[in-house]
């Protein structure tokens, strides 16, 4: 008798350990497959030293990115305006960097954390939901970017294009990435912003000031837009309007591929950006590489964004994804 | 008597275990018609998981079931009902966006149905049949279950499960959501189901209530079923003895009289008015236990709100004893304020979070160092400190919530508090759930504080608690303080009821 129950709790256990072990290995596995695939299928010009250059650069911009878009995402709220705020960041950048120069970082800098502030005060403090909040912001700052551009491009100075090098990214990334993987892992911010996702009511019963952990992750990925914006300008010299175009769901693909849940929480962590960030880029540029139809591209982004979301997702704790 | 009992059902071998906790190991209980069965037993001694298990929320790993003689083992909580097994479960179960009568006919609105379309009319009807059914008049049956206050949330569940009209009602923890007037429907359904011939499985922690509901007990401990009495055997330190498995003092309240504090102010309110409440003032002072009571709807539990700045009264204020206005739960927590709300799943506590990030949360500014940082050892001395103080039965401290037994629950949620070394305490229903040893030990904790000058508020629809704790006891009535007594020996459950009504 109590044999039997033994082996159907042993399979039980290892059952479940088996399950656990897979979801927290499953961002790894996708790396892995993903660059397998790609450096075969393109002969190997994936991992091909010019090649490695290109995505340290995408990587760069990816895993910056998704890392500030993870306090948002972990609070199970999303920001939509993300590759438009880069969009209008650059563009102002641009036309300002004409009158001061290098300085212009500062102003991308600043107007990416005044959107983000206006984020945040509409979702937190006027209580709109984060989607609606930040699609609205998206088309207003597409408005404006086109308003500015007028239907053209802007550029920056030439000489500004000789801040742009590879150890520059490097050393910048590994510094962001740092800081930002201590203050979501072990920083008050970063539990706050788990807590608000995982349970709101019982956050606010616990005395978190949910509007300032809200309003603080929106400024995150604010700042963050204009950062990129700048390297943006110094890399490519020009800002247009497809300037950060699609980015937010690049970001967000590369959390979910990660591992990051959809629905933020407790089991959100930072290293889905870092890993996600890779495979993400992984991908984008593989399939630059075999030169795919980016019709193509579109579809498989779409195939993987559905997939990687119904996976990271916990069905035990939540019904439906809202 | 014995001879003619008829049995009704009976659970044998039955085994359930989670990972290394073995929740049931070789239980066995028999339940005859026309009696109440008590379960009782510490906290996460297996009383849920034997009975969510017999009316089928969950599975065993093993089991063996009969009803009326035949085997019993339907697939579902569906199945069960249909077969004639009930279950009021300790979580709470209404669907806050539903209105009561979708509450109440969830899963079964085929029955109202024309094609695709529910008639809704005919449903509120049934519904407040089903309600009247068990005495309840009060609840209007078009309300959403989230705008219910949480004894006729319970209430709705009870009557969602008579309604079924059960061979078997199981009722799991849920006389310590109740209310005086919840209390007493309650009772009255357990006895029209026993006077008619069928049975109920009855848990509960208060022992006195468990002696005057049932007519035999069976008693577990960690997950091991060590007795059986009948009712003529009963006695509380009898049936204590067998939980906890030594002897345990019968008194566990403060023995003391005394009933002092000091002169300072802690907290003020003033003419608070919200909701159902109209005219609230009074002033909680260093080392006093102020005890609140009153009718499950008398608003004593949005006062508990209004105090840690979660809702906004319409008129009047709250301060600290030094003035500064509580206006937001962050003035609260900055001027050392604790909060346990009585809805522990959904607001006391984050249920997909671990134990350990339950209890540190709300304590990170005080954990932090200078750069907003949280060492991993200063959070595991934090939860280990408090964990064992109050024995909170778990796996490890990175298990979520969600899988402790309720009662582990609550204690989780009065951790946090503790941890966090607060001031003054807003304790709504503190010791819900909690067995009688813990309960002691958190009494025990609380006349500490006190000691210490910390201020404490205690909502509670337990009188004996109440009274037993408080230096101080004010009664709300109707959305005014109608009573206030002080500290007294001689002081009965029946002096502050007849203030309630
Ligand atoms: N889903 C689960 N996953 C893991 N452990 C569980 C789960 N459900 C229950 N347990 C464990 O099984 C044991 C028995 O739990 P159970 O809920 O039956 O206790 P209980 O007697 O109802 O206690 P209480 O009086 O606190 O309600 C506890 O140690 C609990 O932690
Ligand atoms: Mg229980």
């Amino acid at each position: 008798m109590n044999e039997t129950v033994k082996t159907a709790e042993e399979k039980r256990i290892s059952a479940n350990t088996v399950k656990s072990v897979a979801m927290k290995l499953y961002p790894f596995v996708a790396l892995f497959i993903i660059v397998v695939l790609f450096s075969v299928w393109s002969g190997g010009r994936l991992l091909a030293a010019r090649n490695l250059k290109t995505i340290l650069t995408e990587a760069f911009r990816m895993i910056l990115g998704a890392s500030a878009l993870a306090f948002v995402i972990s609070q199970g709220a999303i920001d939509l305006s993300y590759g438009s705020a880069i969009g209008l960041c650059a563009a102002i950048g641009a036309i300002s960097a004409k009158a001061f120069g290098p300085p212009a970082v500062f102003v991308t800098l600043l107007v990416g954390a005044v959107i983000g502030l206006v984020n945040g005060f509409v979702h937190a403090k006027l209580h709109v939901n984060a989607f609606i909040t930040t699609l609205s912001m998206s088309f207003m700052l597409g408005g404006l970017l086109d308003t500015i551009l007028g239907g053209g491009s802007a550029s920056v100075p030439y000489s500004m294009l000789n801040w742009d090098s590879t150890w520059l990214r490097l050393i910048t990334l590994i510094v962001v990435v740092a800081i930002g993987y201590i203050v979501f892992e072990y920083g008050k911010l970063g539990k706050r912003c788990r807590a608000v996702g995982s349970n709101e009511t019982a956050a606010r019963q616990s005395g978190i000031n949910i509007a300032n952990v809200k309003m603080t992750a929106y400024m995150i990925t604010g700042v963050m837009a204009g950062f990129l914006a700048f390297f943006s300008l110094i890399r490519t010299g020009t800002s247009t309007s497809g300037t950060g175009d699609g980015f937010e769901m690049d970001c967000m693909l590369s959390l979910f591929l990660g591992g990051m849940p959809i629905t933020g929480g407790t089991s959100a962590k930072f290293r889905a950006a870092i890993i996600g960030g890779l495979t993400m880029t992984v991908l984008t540029n593989g399939m630059n590489v075999v030169s795919l139809d980016v019709l193509v591209q579109q579809f498989v982004r779409g195939v993987i964004f559905l997939a990687a979301v119904a996976l990271t997702f916990n069905r035990k704790t939540v019904a439906f994804i809202k | 008597m014995s001879d003619e009992k008829k049995l009704l059902f009976q659970a044998k071998n039955m085994y359930k275990s989670f990972g290394p906790t073995k929740a049931l190991v070789d239980v066995s209980l028999d339940v005859y018609a026309g009696e109440v069965v008590g379960l009782i037993g510490e906290n996460g001694s297996g009383k849920s998981t034997l009975t969510t298990i017999i009316a089928r929320i969950q599975k065993g790993d093993q089991e063996e079931m009969y009803l009326e003689g035949q085997p019993y083992s339907p697939p579902d909580v569906i199945a069960a009902t249909a077969e004639g097994i009930c279950m009021v479960t300790q979580e709470q179960a209404t669907f806050e966006d539903l209105s009561v009568a979708a509450n109440i006919f969830i899963g079964e609105e085929k029955q109202f149905a024309t094609g695709p379309v529910v008639n809704n009319a005919q449903m509120k009807k049934a519904a407040k049949k089903a309600l009247e059914n068990i005495g309840v008049t009060h609840i209007n049956v078009s309300t959403l279950a989230g705008k219910l206050v949480f004894e006729d949330r319970k209430l709705v569940e009870i009557a969602r499960a008579v309604y079924a009209d059960p061979k078997i009602l199981i009722i799991d923890e849920t006389s310590t959501t109740l209310g005086k007037r919840g209390r007493d429907i309650l009772y009255s359904v357990i006895n029209s189901i026993r006077d008619s011939g069928r049975a109920v499985i009855f848990i509960s922690h208060d022992i006195d209530e468990i002696m005057e509901v049932c007519d035999r007990i069976s008693i577990l401990r960690d997950g091991h079923k060590v007795a059986e009495m009948e009712k003529k055997d009963f006695t509380s330190l009898g049936i204590k003895r067998q939980m906890v498995g030594r002897e345990i003092e019968d008194n566990f309240y403060r023995n003391d009289y005394d009933g002092s504090f000091s002169d300072e102010v802690a907290l003020r309110a003033r003419n608070l008015a919200l909701g159902c409440l109209r005219d609230i003032s009074f002033d909680l002072h260093k080392g006093e236990i102020l005890g609140v009571g009153g009718l499950a709807d008398c608003g004593m539990h949005d006062l508990g709100r209004i105090l840690f700045g979660l809702d906004k009264p319409d008129l009047g204020s709250v301060e600290t004893g030094y003035g500064k206005r509580i206006k937001k739960n962050t003035d609260a927590i900055k001027n050392d304020f604790a909060y346990i709300s009585k809805n522990r799943d959904q607001e006391a506590l984050f249920s997909v979070m671990s134990i350990r990030d339950n209890i540190c949360i709300a304590s990170l500014n005080k954990l932090a160092n200078g750069l907003g940082l949280i060492s991993n050892k200063k959070e595991k001395d934090l939860v280990n400190t408090w964990t064992n103080e109050l024995q909170i039965k778990m796996d490890n401290m990175n298990q979520f919530v969600m899988y402790l037994s309720g009662g582990n629950k609550q204690k989780v949620a009065v951790a946090k508090w503790l941890g966090f070394h607060a001031d003054v305490f807003i304790l709504d229903c503190p010791t819900r759930g909690i067995d009688v040893g813990v309960k002691a030990a958190i009494y025990q904790l609380l006349s500490e504080l006190k000691a210490q000058g910390k201020a404490i508020i205690m909502i509670s629809e337990e009188l004996p608690e109440v009274i037993g704790m408080s230096d101080r006891i004010l009664i709300i009535k109707d959305g005014l303080i109608s009573g206030e007594f002080p500290r007294n020996p001689d002081l009965k459950e029946s002096d502050l009821i007849n203030y309630m009504i």
